[in-house]
């Protein structure tokens, strides 16, 4: 667990690099810094993908979604939702556990269905379709935030501990791997559990914790770019003209490790959405009777066989958005990275 | 050798980590606001009961010194007090302490657990790289093509599904609605029925059942496996591709192949050793994303395992279960990592030897 | 210069990639050849196509690259070749007598036409021994029981210098220096015993104290081993310490061709000269030095008439208009061949044709070794 294991940046999705730390090898950091290409040249490379243009339309799409969720709900009090729609959280808006239309099983019968619920109706008699659609909100405002935070904590440690090496660089580093050695989803779950043991604001919580577990990923991946940047001529030359340490990070580390933070941050937004899925699921997440989408499947579970339809809406839910992440993120990653390719 | 230095070099590397991921979890367990002995005793306890409690557990103690106590309990080998006395005496053996909602000592719910997890974890991982290797050469190799793009999709739609939910849906499709497996639980392998130990490990009756005795195991573990090895199974294809494909661009394979080398000899052994590196790497890291499924996977298919242990831990507000079996997470993780560290020593001379020069 | 028999022989060769951005031709239309235990070098700047040239020679270049016309023998065999197809005469096909892609695997490579590349960093597999890389390819390439393989990988390694062989042959590359491991490599090719070795700029990695070593390692091998040689360098000094005949590169495209001593003596082209120009001499001093001015244009659209006429301090508006073909020189007879109108072999009035501005007008030394080119 030092800095000498052959490993410096964990990815979400498996394709991590695989770097000897630059401090006790110089070996693979030429290949580093043919990687380290600039973010303009990144987005215009982006542009032929058709692929991570998918992602992004995916993307865009939640995230409208989610926009015109959050609005209803915080500044128009589910005044859009309840007129033209229903409300997401109060019910019963029809009988309890409709199917969805035209569907049937042993345990209920295709005319119980209707066109008003489209998708069917939940334990509590609401409606599943304004469930999902009020779930995106969470799901993207929780993956932003918690990348946010794992990405802003993230670098600036891994910048001050890059810049200033020496004993800051080994506490917060030893302290990112101790971090690390706890597994993710139980440290949160431990988190919120400890903060907030009524879980009045679990999800809150969850999103802090989510991004407080990812900032290891971030440090190294900045701490290692910093290495590289910090002997560069530029920047030895600010430091000659006594430029001030805080500046040279904001004005020049920081901007150069631009590319493979948002490759990161792009993967770990879906991964976070993934995570804090499996945390309502728990019950560490959202609460009822929030609308999210692990919740719904917490609360599918006592009915998976009569009522199939409850898990499987909101999974696909999940997949659908997570993928959009992952695609564009594959997408930056091979337009930051030339070597790599398709 | 090399490598021997190597591995005792990480081993001993690996003490200030676990040191820190104890400290980390007495603190953090310590911290949770609600009162166990409350949550153990009902709404309104006697007063003495609950010192008494309090007193059994050692609660009444200063928190720097329960600290100090903690380490010593988890350390296998730790020098302690004796009797209040000036004079230390060495202490052996791990102690984490006994459980308040089981009322029973924590090595012991552990000892029980952790053969189920990692029965569930090695099957799933070794379900992941069977397939993801092959898949991943595969694809590398026919770039491209048909079957690289099926790979990469699969691959894609595994990373980005939850695998609570593939374990949900496999249950409708698996369990109820074809009837092939069961949904719960695990049986594990050792657990033989009372008839074979009637018959003698030596007879032919005993290998008989406990041969038969697999079949259900085998059943069990099968939806479990798929739910918690897909994502691991997506990440190494997807790794394996790019690494597979970075080495085929390398000149020592353009090498071999100016020497009249086979394809399939190039796509074994020269491009395939070197691009197993990276693949170690992400088995080690991924453990803990692993334990992570591991809870939810539990939690689907009610399994006895650590996740549902450390579940039960934190819904109980039960803090040496928690720290118990948070500390023994971490401390497989860092056994993982070095394991996966010392395999990929093993692979990669330029670690081992030490004097890095390429 | 030799004699001897030819055992390679590349006519018209073209190899192109598809890209995005469009064909790029690396090679377009070479011819050269290599005799028996000659060296033969191809000389240019990076991008003119030497390595893909190469390449081409033992069918290694791969998607999204491909030859698509030409010729290419070696002694017997057609390794590349083409013919018209029977039911469409715009398309053409492989030639039944071509080899396989298995006869080449099996029959060419390694055994008769081994290669070395340029970086010797990046050639050896670091997760394999050094001697159970040379091995390898000894077992596959050569008749020889197992154990023997061992013994000849051995004996080469000392051939070309390698001390503590006995020790040594068990570590890994990441243990040798960058000159040790070409040395490694030449090993490795010599040790299959081909009769044709291709060396894809195999010094310009190394310092240049070891490039002399491993230069005068060649020469010495090369006598005793009596293997051909095709040397790939943009170095001019490398060409004239070791070449027998050389063929000049620019933008896919051979502009010369000669004996390496009428080469540095007489030189026909401009780019040639220009090449030599910028080589350091003890007689010259760095302001001397004459560097070709431009880049060298994109092989995807190549300039039209001589191709080098956008740099040539020569050009004169026909060279933008007419190409020049390669011609065996007019004064210094058949084994010289140029492709530069200034030659008298061709009559397309370049004389008369009015100068035209380049990028390499004005620059002082181009003049000089004008001069000499039209009084030689």
């Amino acid at each position: 667990m030092s800095g000498e294991t052959p490993h410096d940046r964990r990815d979400v999705d498996g394709r991590a690099d695989v770097e000897i730390d630059a401090e006790d090898d110089g070996g693979l950091e030429a290949e580093e810094v043919e990687a380290r290409v600039g973010l303009s040249y990144t987005l215009v490379q982006l542009r032929r993908d058709p692929t991570a243009l998918a992602g992004l339309a995916i993307i865009s799409v939640s995230t409208a979604v989610a926009i015109v969720a959050s609005i209803d709900a915080l500044l128009l009090d589910y005044w859009l939702t309840q007129t033209f729609w229903y409300h997401p959280e109060l019910g019963p808006h029809a009988d309890t556990n409709l199917p969805p239309y035209g569907v049937s099983n042993q345990y209920y019968d295709a005319s119980r269905s209707t066109l008003a619920h489209p998708l069917g109706t939940d334990f509590r008699g609401r409606d599943v379709a304004v469930r999902l659609f009020y779930g995106t909100r969470i799901a993207i405002t929780v993956g932003f935030t918690s990348t946010v935070i794992g990405l802003v904590g993230g670098t600036l440690t891994g910048a001050v501990a890059g810049y200033y090496g020496g004993w800051i660089d080994d506490v917060l580093m030893r302290g990112a791997e101790i971090l690390y050695a706890i597994p993710f989803l139980i440290l949160v779950i431990v988190i919120v559990s400890v903060l907030d043991p009524q879980r009045q604001n679990a999800l809150l919580v969850a999103m802090v914790g989510v991004g407080i577990a990812s900032m290891p990923t971030f440090a190294r991946l900045i701490r290692s770019r910093v290495f590289s940047v910090r002997e560069e001529e530029y920047v030895e030359a600010a430091k000659a003209a006594g430029v001030k340490d805080r500046w040279i990070i904001l004005r020049h580390v920081i901007p150069n490790s631009f590319a493979p933070v948002l490759v990161q941050a792009t993967l770990q937004i879906g991964l976070a959405i993934l995570i804090i899925a499996g945390l309502s699921f728990l019950g560490f997440g959202a609460q009822p009777p929030q609308a999210s989408w692990g919740q719904m499947l917490n609360k599918a579970r006592p009915l998976l066989i009569p009522n199939p339809w409850f898990s499987i809406f909101p999974g696909l839910c999940i997949l659908f958005t997570v993928v959009g992440f992952n695609l564009l993120g594959d997408g930056l990653r091979d337009a930051a990275d030339p070597r790599i390719q398709n | 050798m090399g490598l021997f230095r190597y591995a005792t070099r990480r081993l001993l590397q690996a003490i200030p980590v676990l040191l820190g991921i104890a400290t980390i979890t007495f603190f953090l367990s310590n911290a949770v606001p609600g009162d166990p002995i409350d949550i153990m005793l009902g709404p309104s306890p006697a007063q003495e009961q609950k010192a008494a409690i309090r007193a059994k557990y050692g609660l009444d103690r200063p928190l720097w010194l329960r600290y100090i106590t903690y380490l010593g309990d988890v350390s296998p080998i730790w020098l302690s007090t004796v009797d209040g006395f000036p004079y230390v005496a060495p202490e052996f053996g791990v102690d984490l302490g006994r459980s308040i909602h089981f009322g029973a000592p924590v090595t012991e719910k552990i000892k029980e657990r952790l053969p189920v997890t990692m029965l569930l974890m090695g099957s799933a991982f070794t379900f992941a790289l069977v397939t993801a290797v092959p898949l991943g050469v595969i694809s590398a190799y026919r770039r491209n093509q048909p079957t690289d793009h099926v790979s990469r999709v699969v691959a894609l739609v595994g990373v980005s599904t939850p695998s609570f939910w593939i374990g949900l849906e496999l249950i409708i499709v698996f369990s109820f609605y074809l009837g092939w497996l069961p949904s719960n639980s695990l049986v594990m392998p050792w657990n033989l029925p009372p008839a074979a130990d009637q018959a003698g490990l030596l007879s032919v009756e005993f290998w008989r059942i406990a041969a038969s005795h697999q079949v259900p195991v085998l059943q069990h573990l099968i939806l479990p496996t798929i739910s918690l090895g897909t994502l691991q199974m997506a990440a190494i294809t997807r790794i394996e591709r790019s690494a597979m494909l970075e080495q085929l661009s390398q000149d020592y394979v353009q090498l071999a192949r100016a020497y009249g080398v086979r394809d399939r000899k190039i796509l074994r052994k020269h491009a395939f050793r070197p691009a197993q590196l990276p693949v170690i790497t992400i088995v080690g890291l991924n453990l803990t994303t692993a334990f992570g499924g591991a809870v939810l996977t539990e939690t689907v298919f009610s399994i006895n395992g650590m996740g549902t242990l450390i579940l039960t831990g934190v819904l109980n507000i039960d803090y040496p279960l928690i720290m118990g079996t948070t500390l023994v997470f971490g401390l497989i993780f860092v056994l993982g990592v070095i394991l996966t560290d010392i395999s990929y020593a093993y692979v990669d001379p330029r670690v081992s030897y030490g004097d890095q020069e390429a | 210069m030799s004699t001897h028999e030819t055992i390679l022989e590349v006519e018209d060769l073209k190899t192109q990639f598809f890209t995005e951005e469009g064909v790029v031709r690396a090679v377009d239309g070479i011819d050269f050849d290599v005799r028996r235990g000659e060296i033969v070098g191809l000389v240019g700047e990076s991008g003119a196509g030497k390595s893909v040239a190469v390449q081409s020679i033992l069918r290694l270049v791969e998607e999204p690259g491909a030859i698509v016309g030409g010729e290419i023998r070696y002694k017997d065999d057609l390794l590349f070749g083409l013919k018209a197809s029977a039911d469409d005469p715009q398309e053409r096909t492989e030639r039944e007598e071509m080899l396989s892609r298995t006869e080449m695997r099996t029959q060419i490579r390694g055994r008769e036409i081994a290669i070395i590349f340029q970086d010797p960093m990046e050639s050896l597999n670091p997760v394999y021994t050094v001697g159970s890389q040379i091995e390898e390819f000894i077992a596959l390439n050569r008749e020889v029981p197992g154990d023997q393989a061992r013994e000849i990988a051995m004996d080469t390694l000392r051939d070309v210098g390698i001390p503590e062989v006995e020790s040594r042959y068990d570590d890994y590359p990441h243990q040798f220096s960058g000159g040790m491991r070409q040395r490694v490599l030449i090993a490795m090719a010599l040790a299959c015993e081909p009769d044709l070795i291709v060396a894809d700029e195999p010094t310009t990695a190394l310092d240049v104290t070891v490039e002399a070593q491993i230069l005068n390692l060649v020469d010495d091998l090369q006598a005793r081993y009596d293997t051909s040689l095709v040397w790939v360098t943009h170095d001019m000094g490398v060409v004239a310490e070791i070449c027998d005949r050389v063929n000049v590169m620019y933008l896919g495209e051979i502009v010369e061709q000669a004996p390496a001593d009428d080469l540095f003596h007489d030189t026909k082209h401009p780019y040639t000269s220009k090449l030599l120009a910028s080589l350091p001499r003890p007689d010259r001093t760095v302001g001397e030095l004459d560097s070709i001015g431009g880049v060298m244009p994109e092989a995807i659209n190549p300039p039209s008439g001589c191709r080098f006429h956008s740099r040539c301090p020569e050009a004169r508006e026909v060279c933008a208009e007419v190409h020049p073909d390669e011609r065996p020189s007019a004064e210094a007879g058949s084994h010289h061949t140029v492709a530069c109108f200034r030659d008298d072999a061709f009559d397309v009035g370049y004389w008369d044709s009015p100068p035209i501005e380049t990028e390499a007008s004005g620059g002082f030394a181009a003049s000089l070794t004008a001069e000499e080119g039209e009084s030689g």
